[in-house]
Parts: C-alpha cells; sequence; structure tokens
C-alpha cells in the first residue's frame, strides 16, 4: 500500500454528518489510495449512502474535511469536482437513449463531437452494450441498465468512481458474474472505486480493501482476510461471517500466545490478544470453520453432544452443546466418505488448533 | 403494472358486461351533454338565420361564406376575402398564446416550489393557489379591471414609489386582456405542472449534476424533458378555454380588442345576433383546435415509439 501523499485518492479526515439531531455519521477518517478497489460495507442505515455523498458533493459535511488528491473540497458543487456516480436505482435519464445517456458527461465537459463519438462508442463496448445503443432505458433489462449507468459514469474519465450498491437490483447470477466483471473493469480504467454494499461475500470478493461501517462510524478498515481473520470487535466478527463468542478469562501466556480460560475451565490458546494484566475478561472469536470434530474424544479434550446438523451441500454446520453450558457452531467440509459425519445425539470431540481462537479488542 | 391481471379479466364476458353497466351512465352523461350540444352547433351552422334570433330550418352555406367572404352591404358584389373574423381569429390566438406562455413562466416555477416542499406541506401550498378560484370568474376579471384602471391601487403604487412619473394607461390594451387571460386560467397550468414534477426523480438532477452540468442545464436538458407531458397537457388546459374567452376581452380589453369568444357570444345575445354564423365561428374553433391537438397525439406517440 502506497503511503505516498500524492497517490492518496481520497482522504476523509474526521467528518461527521448530521441530519438536524440525528448523526448520521461521527468522526469518520479513511485514507483510500490511488488505484484501489474500496469498498465500504455496512447494514442498510449505517451510513454508507451518506458518506458517498459527501464525497460526490450532494450533501455538506457537518464537520471534518473530504481531500481530492490533496486538495480540499469544501464548497465545490458537484459538477466541479473530478468522481462521477453509480447510482443505487441507476438514475438513467429516461428521455436519452443508450449512447444520449454515456455522452451526457462528455457533452457537459465540453468535448468535440469526434471525440465524444469515440469514447462513446469504447465504453459501449467496455460494457457489451454496442447492439443497445438506441434503445431507451426502459426498454433495457435490469443488468443492461446497470451497465449503461457504469458506462454513463465512467465515460468523462473520474479520478474516482462511487458506486452505491450498483448489484443490488440484479438476482443472483447476475450478480456474481457482475462482481468478476467490476473487478476487471477497475484494474482495467485504473480509476479509484469506493464501492459501497451490505452484502459481505460482494466485498470479500471484490475489494482490495474494506471499511466496515455501523451506526455511522467506520469499525475497521483492512484488506479481507485482515478483516475476516483480525476483527477488532464484537461487530465486525459477527458481521464478516460466522461467528461463536465465548467469554473469557486471561489464564497466563505460552509460545506468545494468551493462554484463556473458557467457562467451563478449558483452557485455549488465542492469537491477536492485547497486552492485558492476569484475571482479566475478554470476549474471545472462534470461527466455526476453524473447529474441529472427532469421532473418539481424547481426555482433557473439549467434548460435547451434537444437538443440530444442517447439510449444506458443500459444508455441514452442527451445533454442539458442550459439556459446562455453552453451545458452538461449527462448520465442516463434506469430504467423499460418510465417515467424517455427525448426526444428532453424537459425542464428538472438538479440536481447536493454538492461535485459531482470536481475543476481540473490546 | 397489473397489466396480466388485467388481460384475464377482460377475457371473461362476465366482467365485460358488469363494466359496460357500470360505465353506461358517464357514457350517457357524456353524450347527453357533450356530443348532443356539439352536434346541434353543427346543424345551426347549416341553416339559415332568423332575423329576431333563431334560426329557419332550411339549409344554407350562408354562415361559412360570411366567414371568409365579403360580398359588399347587399350581397351582389364579386366576392372578396372578407379579413375582419380572420383577424379577430389571429388577434385571439395570439393573445391566447401570451397568456400560456405567462401561465408558464409563472406557473412553473410555483409547481416546482410546491413539489420540492416538505410533502406535509404541498397540499397547503395548492390550496392557497387555489382559493382565489373559488370566487366566481366574472367577479375576478372586474376586481381586475379595478385594480388595473388608469387612477386604480396599482398605478398608486407605482407612482408612490416613483417608479412611473404617469400613470400607465393599462386598461383596455392587449396586454390587459392578456393579464385577464392569464389570472383567469393560472391554476390550469400549475396543477398539471406540479403533478408531473412530483414525480419526477431527484436523483436525475443529481446524477446530472455528478456530470458536470450546472443549475441551467439540469432545468433545460434533464427537467423540462422529463416533465414535459405536464407542461403540454398545462399549456392546452391554458390556451384552449383562452381562446374562447370573452370576459377577459369584454372587461380588459374594450372594443377594438374583440376576440373570438366575444364574436360567437355576441351572435346568441339579445335580437341582434346571428344564430348559424355564431354556430359556424364556434364550428371553426373546434375545428382548428382538434386539428391542433390530432398533430399533437402524434408527434407524442411518434417520440414514444423513437
Ligand atoms: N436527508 C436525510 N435527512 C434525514 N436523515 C437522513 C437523510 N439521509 C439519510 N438519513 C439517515 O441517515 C442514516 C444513514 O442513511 P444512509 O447513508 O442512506 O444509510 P445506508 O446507505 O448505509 O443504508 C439513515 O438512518 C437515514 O435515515
Ligand atoms: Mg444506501
Amino acid at each position: 500500500m502506497a503511503t505516498d501523499k500524492q497517490s492518496i485518492a481520497v482522504e476523509i479526515r474526521n467528518v461527521g454528518k448530521r441530519f438536524g439531531d440525528f448523526v448520521a455519521l461521527s468522526s469518520a477518517s479513511l485514507s483510500i489510495p490511488d488505484n484501489e478497489f474500496f469498498t465500504l460495507l455496512g447494514p442498510s442505515g449505517c451510513g454508507k449512502t451518506t458518506l458517498l455523498r459527501l464525497i460526490a458533493g450532494f450533501e455538506d459535511v457537518s464537520e471534518g474535511q473530504i481531500l481530492l488528491y490533496g486538495q480540499e473540497l469544501e464548497g465545490l458543487p458537484p459538477h466541479k469536482r473530478p468522481v462521477n456516480t453509480v447510482f443505487q436505482h441507476y438514475a438513467l435519464f429516461p428521455h436519452m437513449t443508450v449512447s444520449e445517456n454515456v455522452a451526457f458527461g462528455l457533452r457537459m465537459k465540453g468535448f468535440d463531437k469526434s471525440r465524444i463519438n469515440e469514447t462513446v462508442q469504447r465504453m459501449l463496448g467496455l460494457v457489451h452494450l454496442e447492439k443497445l445503443a438506441d434503445r431507451r432505458p426502459h426498454q433495457l433489462s435490469g443488468g443492461q441498465q446497470q451497465r449503461a449507468a457504469l458506462a454513463r459514469a465512467i465515460a468523462p474519465g473520474p479520478k474516482v468512481l462511487l458506486l452505491d450498491e450498483p448489484l443490488s437490483a440484479l438476482d443472483l447470477k447476475l450478480r456474481q458474474a457482475m462482481r468478476l466483471e467490476l473487478k476487471q473493469l477497475q484494474k482495467d480504467t485504473g480509476i479509484t472505486f469506493v464501492f459501497v454494499t451490505h452484502d459481505q461475500e460482494e466485498a470479500l470478493a471484490m475489494s482490495d480493501r474494506i471499511a466496515v461501517m455501523s451506526d455511522g462510524t467506520i469499525q475497521q478498515t483492512g484488506d479481507a482476510r485482515e478483516i475476516y481473520d483480525n476483527p477488532l470487535n464484537r461487530f465486525v466478527a459477527n458481521f464478516i461471517g460466522e461467528a461463536n463468542f465465548i467469554d473469557a478469562e486471561l489464564a497466563g501466556k505460552a509460545d506468545g500466545l494468551c493462554q484463556y480460560r473458557l467457562p467451563n475451565g478449558h483452557i485455549v490458546s488465542c492469537g491477536g490478544a492485547a497486552p492485558a494484566p492476569s484475571g482479566s475478561k475478554r470476549v474471545i472469536l472462534l470461527r466455526p470453520e476453524k473447529i474441529g470434530l472427532i469421532a473418539d474424544p481424547q481426555a482433557g479434550g473439549l467434548e460435547g453432544v451434537v444437538s443440530q446438523a444442517v447439510y449444506l451441500g458443500t459444508d455441514t454446520q452442527y451445533r454442539v452443546k458442550i459439556d459446562g453450558g455453552m453451545s458452538l457452531l461449527v462448520r465442516c467440509q463434506n469430504f467423499g466418505s460418510d465417515m467424517s459425519r455427525f448426526r444428532t445425539g453424537d459425542r464428538v470431540g472438538l479440536r481447536i488448533e493454538d492461535g485459531a481462537a482470536r481475543v476481540l479488542a473490546d | 403494472m397489473t397489466g396480466a391481471g388485467n388481460d384475464r379479466l377482460n377475457r371473461s364476458g362476465a366482467f365485460r358486461s358488469v363494466r359496460t353497466a357500470l360505465l353506461l351512465p358517464s357514457w350517457l352523461v357524456i353524450g347527453v351533454f357533450l356530443l348532443v350540444p356539439v352536434f346541434l352547433m353543427l346543424v345551426f351552422s347549416f341553416l339559415t338565420k332568423e332575423f329576431r334570433g333563431g334560426v329557419i330550418w332550411e339549409f344554407s352555406l350562408a354562415a361559412y361564406d360570411q366567414f371568409i367572404f365579403d360580398r359588399g352591404l347587399f350581397g351582389d358584389e364579386p366576392p372578396t376575402i372578407e379579413w375582419t373574423y380572420i383577424t379577430i381569429f389571429c388577434r385571439s390566438i395570439l393573445q391566447a398564446a401570451v397568456a400560456t406562455v405567462l401561465c408558464l413562466i409563472l406557473g412553473f416555477p410555483t409547481a416546482y416550489f410546491i413539489a420540492t416542499r416538505d410533502s406535509r406541506h404541498r397540499m397547503v401550498w395548492l390550496f392557497l393557489v387555489t382559493v382565489p378560484y373559488w370566487v366566481n370568474l366574472l367577479i375576478r376579471t372586474v376586481s381586475m379591471k379595478f385594480l388595473i384602471r388608469d387612477n386604480g391601487p396599482l398605478n398608486e403604487l407605482l407612482l408612490a414609489l416613483g417608479a412611473i412619473s404617469q400613470p400607465l394607461t393599462l386598461i383596455n390594451t392587449d396586454f390587459a386582456v392578456q393579464l385577464g387571460l392569464f389570472y383567469s386560467y393560472l391554476p390550469f397550468m400549475v396543477l398539471p405542472v406540479y403533478a408531473s414534477v412530483e414525480r419526477y426523480d431527484f436523483s436525475l438532477s443529481e446524477a446530472a449534476a455528478d456530470l458536470y452540468a450546472g443549475r441551467w442545464t439540469i432545468l433545460r436538458r434533464v427537467v423540462f424533458p422529463v416533465v414535459r407531458p405536464g407542461i403540454v397537457a398545462g399549456c392546452i388546459l391554458v390556451f384552449i378555454p383562452s381562446l374562447g374567452a370573452f370576459l377577459a376581452p369584454d372587461l380588459l380589453g374594450g372594443a377594438k380588442n374583440f376576440m373570438i369568444g366575444s364574436l360567437i357570444e355576441e351572435q346568441f345575445k339579445g335580437n341582434a345576433g346571428n344564430w348559424p354564423f355564431g354556430a359556424a365561428v364556434a364550428m371553426i374553433l373546434l375545428s382548428m383546435v382538434l386539428i391542433a391537438l390530432m398533430i399533437h397525439a402524434r408527434q407524442q406517440s411518434r417520440t414514444e415509439v423513437g
């Protein structure tokens, strides 16, 4: 990741936004390098669209600063900002054809006719809409409208492209295909993408880096692996993937890992530990797929009874009632043989590798 | 939206007869009160005039002939084109057009303003716009006459402000008629334009701004074209009644600003009238309006397809 000032495309410094008394965004800070596919991920209503609208200039910040390649954007109206937006519901101009829609931004920039025509053709080729150039938006399918909106937004050659849940209106198969296409498009054009979604799978599949948001605050920023393997808090861990949360107490240290005591007295070695005094209480995270199930429990290991088994095709998801109270979610891949499968009521042992569990910071 | 459902319902015979029964009263009302009078006018326009008003049931083209040709006082001279009525028609079209433009200039921003208010306040604003129209048109036109006469409140205000040194002569001018028509039909512009601006998706304006369009460009290139149906409807609703209006031209325009409406009115008033001629003028006006509407409808359907 580049840290050089020049190569930071979007910098957001302590930005806050209030609507009346309602705080939609509070002291958000982000630094998005040039040429990155950056994703804002969070549940509906957490302020993702608000942050995007602040960058585009449709709303004014209540506090803080937004910089584009080092230039302060405050006071600059939307039509003077070198960013373009793909709107959630596309907002294609209904009275114009697809090519007129794509040409709109180029016309506004005052390019000459031949350059406009050439660029429109190139953009339509990029999104595979050459044959539909003369259609009106209402004569297009959802996926085609989405491509038209994309072509319209990248045609003027923005430095930064803002995308507000562009795939959410599409059906699953199309959505999955478009993920790859969008990612490829970002690589080919070299435009910095700021992509908004509430779909964690989408975020993991496409992004160079992700910022997880909730309730108007940015919870954590990092690449997919960091966010998944090393979530800072319970919200992030829960929002991305599945999670078991266990209240535990610091018992000691060994081999650079912290030893935490579970409520039933069992000790697990956890990674990602923050320094803490012995005996302090923490929440530890155990991902369901990081737990192994074994048929014949070993002495001193964790043991339990399968209380639920759900077959999911590639995986089976188990709920295991551990001796001593708690209940854990476990996810095992289905191998060829039937040997590795368990039924409700089976007694199983649980294997947790050292460092598979993570301590949450708060 | 419910297209599939409707089709299925349409195909069932029982539904169709129920629908016919339910629509029958509307068809009767339209037939009796709209088509019959128009048909009567059409018939009258081809009859012979009775000198004390009324008609003689005898076929004649005299009414249409009188509109187009001048055959001298006794009708025995070689025909030349009669310019009087054609001039009245042209003046009426011009006056109605100016009134329509005035309505659009004031009505569009008004409608836009109301449609962009908080949804709770829109009804209040609409109500305020329509309040003056609860008063009878005659009374409103007379008060307009009072307002703009030589020593009326408007002139006194302008004099007091020092904007003018002589009272403006407004009454009995073309402008007075245009003002009267504009004031008579303004809500017919505001309401349809409001209805289409209210449905306008403002994210289109944001998209245009995002694509480097300034405020006026957005209005011209995006807002106007998208709300065009509402603007066209408003223009039709103002233009057509303005064309046939007689109160404003009579009261505000004086004798030299005669319009079609007054011409028709004259023919049916008192004993001096000429019913077939009045009916013929009305039919000519009606045909012109219908032809204009048909041309518009055809263009509309062409742009929809194209
Ligand atoms: N113009 C506005 N006025 C008042 N509240 C708003 C406005 N825009 C957004 N909000 C509120 O701010 C919060 C965040 O909205 P938004 O950014 O659209 O969320 P997201 O895109 O993450 O779903 C929501 O609770 C929403 O109701
Ligand atoms: Mg949103």
